[in-house]
Order: C-alpha cells, then structure tokens, then sequence
C-alpha cells in the first residue's frame, strides 16, 4: 500500500522543520510562563 | 482610511472565509473538532470586525465583543476543537463543560462591567490592543474579567500550539504527509504570531498588532488548507495522531 513520504533527501524537512518545531515549541513554553506570570501576579498586569 | 483601519477588516474577510471552510466540513463530517474550530474562528473574526469598528469609532457593544470574543475566549475554544480532534475520550467532554461554564461565568463578569467602561479615554487614532486598559475598570475596581483571560489564553496556547505542534511532530517522525508537518507548522506559526503581537502591545508597539492579527490568520487558514489538501497517494495513517485538516 502507497504512503505519500517526506523526501528522504529534503533539506526542508530534514533541517529546517526540526529546527523550527524546536523553536516554536521554546516560544510556547515562554509564552505560557509569562501568562502564567500574570496570572500569579509576577509580571505586571496593567 | 490609514492601513490600521484596513487591516483588522482583512484580517476579518479571511476569517469568515475560514470559518465558513471549517463549518462546511463540519456540515459533511460531524465531527466535533470542526464545530469547536468553527465556533472559535467566528469569535476571532467576531473580534477582528470590532477591532476595525473600534479604529474608526466608539461603541460599547463593539467593545464588548472585541473583549470577549477577540481578547478573551477564542483561543480556548479552537483549542478545544484540537483536543477533539487529538483524543475521544470521555475526559475531554469535561473539558468542553469547564470550557462552556467558564464562558459563560465570563461572559456574565464582562456584562456586570458594562456600566463601569470609561468611554471618555477612548480614542480612535490607537489600536484598542493599547488602550483598552484605560477603559476597562481595574482588577481592584471590580473588572474581575480581566483575570479570566490569561485562563483561556494559557489553555488555547497549550492545546491549540502544542496540539499543531506535536502533531507536525508525528507526522515528521514517521516521515509520512509532509502536507500535515507543514499545515500545523503553520498553523502554530499563525496562533504564535498573535501572541507575539499582543505581547508587542503590551510592551507599547501596538501599531504592530494589527499586522500580527493579519499575518496569524494567513498563516492559519494557509496551514488548514495545505494539512487539508488530498496528497496523489494518501491513505489514512492510523496510528498516527490526526492533525488539523483531517
């Protein structure tokens, strides 16, 4: 049975998604922090 | 017409187009994770048309919406259509009820607030992203809405970002429908991009909300159409978990 592949030589999908996953993922856990942050009363809430 | 009046009716335009793609599958498929995205994508397109409204002109109502539907609840609700579509499980039907009664508890503290909006600082030449502060009453003053926002916002980040994101993960790992790693790479960059923007606002560079919201719902409805797009020899991957456009 067929299945549509990721292209075993593609520079896209082998550098550059791994390492914007990676980065995406560090954006978010910031991101949950600092509304964390607000949430608790650690960064000001104007 | 300055491009910040224009821009959050863009930003409209193409949410309404997305959330009526959406509503359409849900039409077809039933399945639950369409109408939650659905449900949140005409919240955020509900809050982008205030947005435009509140650049040209006062109206409390407006401003109401934009509060409630485009500050507060949107990213918790197509969160939920992620979690949907992530697990069946019976866990996630107390979600949605947490879900719908914190809503609805929101939606009765931003009514009870109405009275207090200080119309007086509204000023049309800024982004309402910047002075909504100033027309809102304060925490300590009884705005006790304000304190629910970060809640849903927090919950749309993890399921709505995370969700795209492990996806795309999965899906990468298998080395299976590169569509879907790209679609939820963008759809993570899009609902990313609107936190980069708010919190842009919030640090005083609140001309750059308007093209954030922009570029968030762009990117967005690109990331649903391409994990959505038939791939020539596609067949359902099991056990893999589904991503957005499924």
């Amino acid at each position: 049975m067929k299945r549509t592949h990721i292209p075993p030589n593609s520079t896209f999908y082998n550098k550059f998604i791994p390492v914007i996953l990676i980065v995406m993922a560090i954006m978010t856990a910031i991101f949950i922090l600092v509304a964390a942050g607000i949430l608790l009363g650690f960064v000001p809430f104007r | 017409m300055s491009l910040n009046n224009v821009l959050p009716f863009v930003s409209t335009l193409i949410m309404v187009s997305f959330t009526v793609f959406v509503l359409q599958r849900y039409a077809v498929r039933r399945s639950p994770h369409f109408l939650f995205w659905g449900i949140g994508l005409a919240m955020f397109g509900a809050g982008s048309f205030a947005e435009a409204y509140l650049a040209i002109a006062w109206n409390k109502w407006v401003f109401f919406i934009w509060y409630l539907f485009g500050a507060a609840l949107n990213a918790g609700w197509i969160g939920q259509g992620t979690v949907y579509l992530l697990s069946r499980k019976k866990w996630v039907h107390v979600l949605t009820a947490i879900l719908v009664l914190g809503s609805i508890i929101t939606t009765v503290l931003m009514l009870q607030i109405m009275p207090k909006l200080d119309e007086s600082q509204f000023t049309p030449t800024i982004s309402i992203g910047e002075q909504y502060r100033f027309i809102m009453p304060s925490v300590q003053d009884g705005a006790t809405v304000r304190l629910s926002t970060p809640f849903f916002n927090i919950y749309g980040l993890i399921t709505l970002v995370g969700g795209a994101l492990w996806s795309a993960f999965l899906f990468w790992r298998k080395r299976v429908l590169p569509n879907r790693v790209l679609g939820n790479v963008l759809i993570a960059a899009g609902a990313l991009s609107i936190g980069f923007a708010s919190t842009l606002t919030r640090l005083g560079y609140g001309s750059l909300l308007y093209i954030g919201e922009l570029l968030a719902a762009i990117l967005m409805f690109a990331g649903f159409l391409t994990a959505a797009s038939p791939q020539p020899d596609e067949i359902p991957v099991a056990s893999a978990t589904a991503p957005a456009g499924d």
